[in-house]
């Protein structure tokens, strides 16, 4: 596992552009969210593009997945900063969940949904210093967005009346963005059940990778998630091709090895320093 | 990065003409709008039989297929989510059948892409449907828009007011963009066909999941944005099993029995909503395009191929008005 782990992170290093940030797959132009998953992953901090500010959304990443490189320290003060000035905006209800709760939408001038907000609690719990109103206002949020089924969608449980499916990734993240809150252990009980079902019934690398975090924040061991996921490693070292993924399947590696994993917080039931 | 080549092209001056000739209340005429042409055919089931029935269809196209040799094609599927009991998506043997008769046709390259709107996992969604594993027994490339590298693209006449939006880069480098859409209705919009569907050539990571900026901005004016700024160059709709009520997601399915096509997305959509038993004068989308150079007019669309009965599809309370 520790062999697939470096041949991970090997891939991530070549695929690098000339100013240390990554896109989405080999080639592309440098994107916030895999570069900030690769170098959560254990790549060099690409500081001076980190530093220019074209994160957009994926910045709420960066308190949490960089909170191992003290070098980084400043921009995850920016990014705390930046995501305690954003606020979504308020939709019109349909009377199937509470609208009025604000949270954090992927972009300005849109309501909230499930990922955004669970990055930024990620992040508010990470910092732990401040936002405790917007913390209280995120958890609350997420858990009002639970499905009936136990697990999350993007955002929308019930729509005119009817029960949505929840899908993995969002839960995965509601789940470590909630996993040691004692106000959402019930909820954190029922998705984590939801997740792992689902994920076993349609084992994609995605979802498999943010499984074993969850299971890993959650104090739950599983090397059969984590196999199942080695097994997804292409010959190249790469997961799907694509860097995003390959960052998380080595994050979630790391996790269940018992190595650093800054995705896992110290307050999280399974969590690290 | 490769510049915009077809679609630089497509801010002419023709175009702009056309806009400027199409007031609403001009455009509401039907004399007013061009004379168009939709080819519906027949179509039971999914099942091999497709391929037939689509390169049929397209023969009847002749100035498409002369351009189809050596072309690279991109097929813009609908897929949203799998669900077994209902037909969320294109269903994965009309897009085999499309792909199979594009390359019958000699395209060089026909790429399947999309960019789902409320998953981020497309290969959940690949691997669900069974589309994943049949294009790989195809040997054809599933590029995830989502994900891809992208243009900002100028909107004509920016109905929106977005002034332009990110759309994935395989989309518009492909020399043939088809909208391969599916039969629904739409709790928000009405219905979603050739038109809608182009919601899913713009990268969630730039947009997110949803695409909630487009919604906020405005559903109608978004797609006829889409629609004239994209200018895809086809459209084939799924329509042997569509959705009513409830749609995109939670509707129920319903037998069709057809396949339609047709180079004026707008024509297409509107013959489609007559079939499903819904008025599309009445579609804030179809009234919107209409008044911004489209022809929906039913005395304008000359309809071709098989006869296929109307049905009524069932329709939200909401949108009840629409029949």
């Amino acid at each position: 596992m520790l062999h697939a782990l470096e041949q991970g992170k090997a891939w991530l290093t070549n695929m690098r552009n000339p100013d240390g940030s990554l896109g989405y797959t080999p080639g592309q132009a440098g994107r916030g969210e895999p570069t900030i998953l690769a170098t959560g992953a254990g790549l060099d901090a690409p500081m001076a593009w980190l530093g220019e500010g074209k994160l957009g959304w994926a910045g709420r990443l960066a308190p949490t997945a960089l909170r191992l490189q003290p070098a980084t320290r400043l921009l995850r003060e920016r990014e705390i900063a930046r995501l305690l000035a954003q606020r979504s905006e308020i939709g019109a209800g349909t009377g199937d969940f509470d609208t009025s709760l604000a949270a954090w939408g992927w972009v300005p001038g849109t309501t909230g949904w499930t990922e955004p907000t669970a990055h930024a609690l990620l992040a508010l719990r990470t910092d732990g210093r401040q936002g405790a109103v917007r913390r209280r206002e995120a958890v609350e949020f997420l858990l009002d967005r639970q499905g009936a089924d136990g697990g999350w969608n993007y955002g929308n449980p019930r729509m005119l009346g009817k029960d949505l499916d929840s899908a993995p990734v969002a839960t995965a993240w509601a789940l470590l963005a909630l996993l040691g809150l004692p106000e959402a252990d019930r909820a954190c009980t029922r998705g984590i059940s939801w997740l792992e079902d689902s994920v076993g019934a349609l084992p994609t690398v995605h979802s498999l990778a943010l499984l074993t975090l969850a299971q890993a924040a959650a104090g739950l061991q599983s090397d059969t998630t984590a196999t199942t996921l080695l097994g997804r490693q292409q010959p190249n070292g790469a997961w799907r091709g694509r860097v995003d993924l390959t960052a998380l399947a080595c994050l979630a590696i790391a996790a269940s090895l018992g190595e650093p994993c800054p995705l896992l917080l110290p307050t999280h039931p399974g969590g690290r320093p | 990065m490769s510049p915009i080549t077809r679609r630089a092209l497509l801010g002419s001056a023709a175009a702009a003409t056309a806009v400027v000739a199409g007031g609403f209340g001009w455009r509401a005429c039907p004399q007013r709008q061009e004379l168009q042409r939709v080819t519906v055919l027949g179509a039971d089931t999914y099942s091999h039989a497709l391929g037939e029935i689509i390169i049929h269809g397209l023969q009847r196209w002749p100035s498409l297929v002369a351009r189809l040799p050596g072309a690279r094609v991109l097929l813009k599927t609908n897929l949203v989510e799998h669900h077994p009991d209902r037909p969320i998506n294109t269903d994965p043997w009309v897009v085999v059948a499309a792909v199979e008769a594009l390359r019958q046709l000699g395209a060089a390259e026909v790429i399947v892409g999309d960019a789902p709107g409320h998953r981020r996992d497309s290969e959940a969604l690949l691997l669900g449907s069974g589309l994943g594993s049949l294009l790989g027994q195809l040997g054809v490339r599933f590029v995830d828009l989502n994900y891809d590298a992208f243009h900002s693209l100028p909107l004509q006449d920016d109905l929106s007011g977005l002034r332009s939006l990110p759309v994935a880069a395989t989309l518009l480098e492909a020399d043939m963009v088809i909208s391969l859409a599916k039969l629904k209705t739409h709790h928000w919009a009405g219905v979603t066909l050739s038109m809608k569907n182009l919601f899913g050539a713009l990268p969630g990571v730039e947009l997110g999941w949803p695409k909630n900026r487009l919604h906020w901005a405005g559903i109608e004016g978004v797609t006829v944005d889409l629609w004239r700024s994209i200018a895809p160059d086809f459209a084939i709709v799924d329509g042997v099993v569509g959705m009513q009520g409830d749609g995109p997601i939670m509707g129920d399915p319903v037998h069709s029995g057809f396949i339609a096509m047709g180079d004026h997305l707008p024509a297409v959509d509107a013959h489609c909503a007559r079939l499903m038993g819904i008025t599309p004068e009445r579609l804030p989308t179809m009234r919107l395009a209409r008044a911004h150079g489209a022809t929906i007019a039913a005395s304008r669309i000359v309809v071709e191929g098989d006869r296929i009965a109307p049905q009524d599809f069932e329709l939200l309370p909401r949108w009840a008005w629409l029949r």
